[in-house]
């Protein structure tokens, strides 16, 4: 499946022809004042932060994406992307040509026949300003490449809430979103805010990434804000036969001027995948999730205990779609517990820096002994934003990327730019978070859960010495050490883990008891481990998780397992 | 040819039992919203088909009580139709506040060329081997009107058109116009019975999806040739035959297809025919145990050429053989076990028995045939399996193999 994003950036690798004029309509691309032109439409930055403003027909706005965003920095845009091609490289020749099979004469003309023209017009606008001869292919791999994700099924985390109504100092609405995607990091970096005035439907202002024509949040100038988190479906509750999700999101912001409009849109859209949906609407003083897989829907409102705060995570919440669910584990609960301790500590009162407080969220409450543990914040996190639908204004962290969310958060007033079509001036700043010890421990734990084994040991050793009770260090100090040999170590690790450390999310304790068993079954010690396995097995969870360590664990307690020199838990009498 | 290694009345005895064994499946899961007033009907995905084609296919409209049986009704449709991806094809039922419903059916549209390319390419490479190929355009209008050419080459060529208009309220109206030239030889491979035919062969079919458990409708076809039997000198026949087809399924697949056959030339006699399908479909646990019998009657006088066709991986198997034997009777019944085995694949193990009854002088020599096979399937994204089959025959035949999709699996 990743082969297919290979598609999109395989052309990126030629040289790109800045400026070339292979249709007349385009216009030329100027600079001025650190602001590039390119008729109406310009790009500039505001420190980190990259901004463009996207106006015209569809072939304009594609034409603009290119110029604007993408030719002057191709080579780091090539950099951004190189992480990606590794992974669309994989695969051997057979793998690769049947992937390319199926994406040429299944997906593209799929998506070709279900998407609203004028998107495929976008892409062609696009495609021509690269000046790339065969531009009819180029949109077809730019189309891939609006919908790998829908094609590959691969999964982020994300979360999202709103706040209204009695919720906020002013009554005001704000909507905070922190995108989760960890693979994505480095294309975060180049990610920009792109404010469209399209020809048809309404302006609006998203957080975007080169090339993509659809969104994954934004606000109108109706004060309309769309964001989503994945939540995953069951096998039979997803398809590609539809629309890839972020155009259907760009559409729903485009031309839902409420939210029965924007209800409206994605129920008559063939959707793909599940999703959570927020909808909220500044004007209507409401806000609503719609959680959704490819063929069911429906609408989870702020009930009364919860009136005028909603939030959401990656899993459904109504009855009607948990019956869809496909297992899984996101920490969905967790994020979810601390979105309502948070609503608690910022009701009545909630402002945007409040609301970017939230998002920074590291599950601390008590800063003499932290968690320590991925929350709203975490280390997946690579973009994080406000909206403001009521000022129309857009709070955004930059640089986007890992850890972005505790970078300094810039507000803009779309609709100063969409009243004056010219670079705004920022609104305001919202400072980086104070690297207190607890914050800079907090970071360095999240920085080891996505590094090597061997920088995970440099980075945790220190942190569970300063922190016995933390948790999850003492988890994955546990874990990196059994993977990779260093048995006495791991478990001395895991066994404070689960004896003496601090777990709110007790996925992790079933999954450290997992381990200890395969590590005292690795050494020999039957007893230690069918103790662990059944611990494992009897832990509660908040969560439907996926059945990986309730199998190990059942696996386990039937034979001996071991893990082997190359990190893979076996059955022992298959050695 | 040896004789009976497995008894034809052992295989009988076990067929009958089976069938007498069937078991009456509980209500359907999801009668919850059975009788609940339909106050939505949302149709997506379709681009080219317009919207009025599928709705004139619908059994309900808002307003309706919903009734679990329209689920399959409406699936059965649009099936039927040809032209929707068989794979995100649904009829979802879902709540609606104030206890309505909202029915969404999502038929999307396909290719105009293929309704799935790994399909297309299988489907295609097994025609080739087959010295033919055929080609659907779906739905091109996007009236409800499939249309389909196809020709074919080597000892018996032939050139087809055919097309499938939907109507409405579950009426499907077929057709197909094909010029051949036909020449077959029939067991025994030492002088053969044979004939030779050149000609058109043009039908026309209503169907109609009344029900859940319940298709029928009828069939006229008029196939104007010039036949030689058994090296004779050419003949003119122009054969009509007409009459209804059934069929129903519940605990139990039932096809019933009764033709009378009138020659326009005089030549030869009419006759009337019937053929039956009588399939059970017996889950054991994820496994599948499947009982199927066949048969046929028509009067004895009726010309070669206008007789059945059994053996090999046709429609009546008997999978050791070619397909030739030919009668103007046949009895046929084959077992399969499916075994689901891990990840996508099935593990396939059955056993035909037939014979074809013939006054032909040549065929002093049919018997019960039978032979014994096993196979793979692999699941595709289609929906139905690729699956390899090797066959030997227990009282002759050989060993003959197949492979290529299963699309009643």
């Amino acid at each position: 499946m990743v082969i297919i994003m290979l598609l999109l950036f395989l052309p990126l690798e030629t040289p790109v022809r800045q400026g070339k004029a292979s249709a007349k309509e385009e216009p030329v691309v100027w600079g001025k004042d650190g602001v590039l032109w390119a008729g109406k439409a310009w790009s500039t930055s505001i420190g980190d932060l990259r901004l463009a403003y996207f106006t015209g027909s569809p072939e304009e706005i594609g034409a603009q994406m290119f110029q604007l965003v993408i030719a002057p920095e191709s080579e780091r845009m090539m950099e951004a992307f190189a992480f990606i091609k590794q992974q669309g490289l994989s695969g051997g020749f057979l793998e690769r040509t049947f992937k390319n099979f199926y994406a040429k004469f299944k997906f593209i003309p799929t998506f070709k026949r279900h998407l609203p023209r004028e998107y495929i017009r976008e892409l062609e606008g696009f495609a021509r300003a690269t000046g790339d001869p065969r531009p009819g292919r180029l949109v077809n791999e730019l189309l891939i490449s609006n919908a790998w994700q829908d094609v590959s099924l691969v999964y982020g985390g994300c979360s999202f809430f709103a706040a209204w109504g009695e919720a906020t100092g002013d009554g005001g609405m704000l909507v905070g979103r922190n995108l989760d995607y960890a693979g994505l990091a480095q294309l975060a970096e180049v990610q920009s805010v792109n404010f469209y005035e399209p020809e048809t439907g309404y302006r609006f202002v998203t957080v975007n990434y080169p090339s993509m024509v659809g969104i994954m949040h934004g606000m109108n100038e109706k004060g309309i804000v769309i964001a989503k988190a994945y939540s995953t479906v069951v096998p039979e509750e997803a398809t590609v036969d539809g629309i890839p999700f972020t155009i259907m999101l760009r559409h729903a912001l485009q031309y839902g001027g409420s939210i029965d409009e924007v209800i409206n849109i994605i129920k008559n859209t063939p959707r793909t995948v599940g999703l959570n949906i927020l909808v909220a609407d500044a004007a209507r003083r409401e806000a609503v999730v719609l959680e959704v897989s490819a063929y069911r829907m429906t609408v989870r409102r702020a009930d009364r205990a919860d009136a005028d705060f909603i939030y959401g995570a990656n899993r459904f919440l109504t009855p009607y779609l948990k019956e869809y669910q496909k297992p899984g584990w996101l920490s969905s609960a967790f994020r979810e517990t601390r979105f309502e301790r948070l609503k608690q500590v910022y009701w009545g009162d909630l402002t945007v820096e409040d609301a970017v407080q939230i998002l920074r969220d590291k599950g601390v409450e008590d800063p003499d002994a932290p968690v320590l543990l991925p929350s709203i914040q975490n280390y997946a996190t690579i973009a994080s934003m406000v909206f403001d639908p009521d000022r129309l204004e857009i709070w955004v962290s930059a640089p986007g990327g890992f850890l972005t969310t505790d970078q300094v958060f810039t507000g803009i007033s779309a609709a100063e730019v969409w009243r004056t079509g010219q670079p705004p001036t920022p609104v305001g700043f919202i400072p980086a978070t104070e690297t207190t010890p607890v914050v800079h421990v907090w970071q360095q734990v999240m920085t080891a859960a996505g590094a090597s084994d061997q920088r995970k040991k440099e980075l945790l050793t220190p942190v569970v010495e300063r922190y016995p009770k933390a948790g999850y260090p003492l988890y994955l100090l546990g874990m990196t050490c059994l993977r990779t040999g260093e048995l006495q170590a791991a478990l001395e690790y895991l066994e404070q883990c689960v004896t003496r450390a601090e777990l709110p999310d007790p996925y992790y304790l079933l999954a450290a008891h997992a381990w200890l068993g395969v590590g005292y079954d690795t050494l020999g010690l039957r007893q230690q481990a069918l103790q662990h396995y059944e611990a494992g097995l009897a832990v509660e969870l908040l969560e439907d998780v996926d059945p990986v360590f309730p199998q190990i664990c059942r696996v386990g307690l039937r034979s001996p397992l071991l893990i082997d020199e190359k990190g893979q838990i076996k059955q022992a009498h298959r050695e | 040819m040896k004789r009976n290694l497995l008894s034809p009345f052992l295989l009988a005895a076990v067929t009958v039992i089976i069938f007498l064994s069937f078991s009456i499946p509980t209500n359907a899961a999801g009668v919850a919203t059975e009788g609940a007033r339909i106050g939505e009907v949302v149709i997506l995905g379709n681009n080219r088909t317009g919207k009025e084609v599928i709705q004139r296919q619908l059994p309900f409209s808002v307003g309706d009580y919903w009734r679990d049986e329209y689920l399959a009704l409406t699936l059965a449709r649009l099936q039927a139709l040809n032209c929707f991806d068989p794979l995100s094809l649904r009829v979802i039922t879902e709540p609606l506040p104030g206890g309505e419903l909202r029915v969404v059916v999502r038929a999307s549209d396909t290719h105009l060329l293929y309704l799935d390319p790994l399909e297309f390419v299988i489907i295609k490479l097994q025609n080739l081997f087959s010295n033919y190929c055929t080609q659907t355009f779906y739905n091109p209008f996007g009236t409800g009107l499939n249309l389909t050419v196809g020709g074919g080459w080597g000892a018996n060529p032939w050139v087809g058109l055919g097309f499938n208009q939907a109507l409405s309220n579950g009426w499907f109206l077929q057709g197909n116009l094909q010029w051949s030239e036909n020449s077959r030889q029939f067991y025994p491979t030492s002088d053969p019975p044979s004939f030779h035919s050149t000609g058109f062969s043009t039908g026309i079919s209503l169907l109609c999806y009344n029900r859940v458990d319940c298709e029928y409708g009828g069939t006229v076809n008029y196939s104007p040739v010039r036949v030689a039997l058994d090296g004779a000198d050419r003949q003119q026949q122009a054969y009509l035959s007409f009459g209804p087809d059934l069929k129903w399924s519940r605990w139990f697949e039932t096809r019933l297809a009764l033709r009378y056959a009138l020659d326009l030339t005089g030549n030869f006699p009419p006759y009337p025919a019937i053929n039956a399908v009588l399939l059970h479909r017996r889950p054991i646990g994820e496994n599948q145990f499947l009982t199927t019998l066949y048969a046929g009657h028509m009067a004895n006088f009726a010309p070669l050429n206008r007789q059945f066709t059994i053996g090999g991986f046709g429609t009546v198997p008997i999978r050791s053989f070619s397909p030739a034997f030919t009668g103007h009777t046949y009895l046929n019944a084959s077992l399969e076990y499916r075994h689901s085995l891990s990840g996508n694949l099935w593990l396939l193990t059955y056993a035909d028995c037939g014979r074809a009854w013939s006054d032909h002088e040549k065929t002093g020599d049919y018997d019960w045939e039978s032979g014994a096979g096993v196979g793979l399937a692999v699941e595709t994204p289609l929906g139905y399996p690729v699956r390899l089959d090797l066959a030997h025959g227990l009282t002759g035949g050989g060993l003959a193999w197949r492979i290529g999709l299963d699309m009643d699996f």
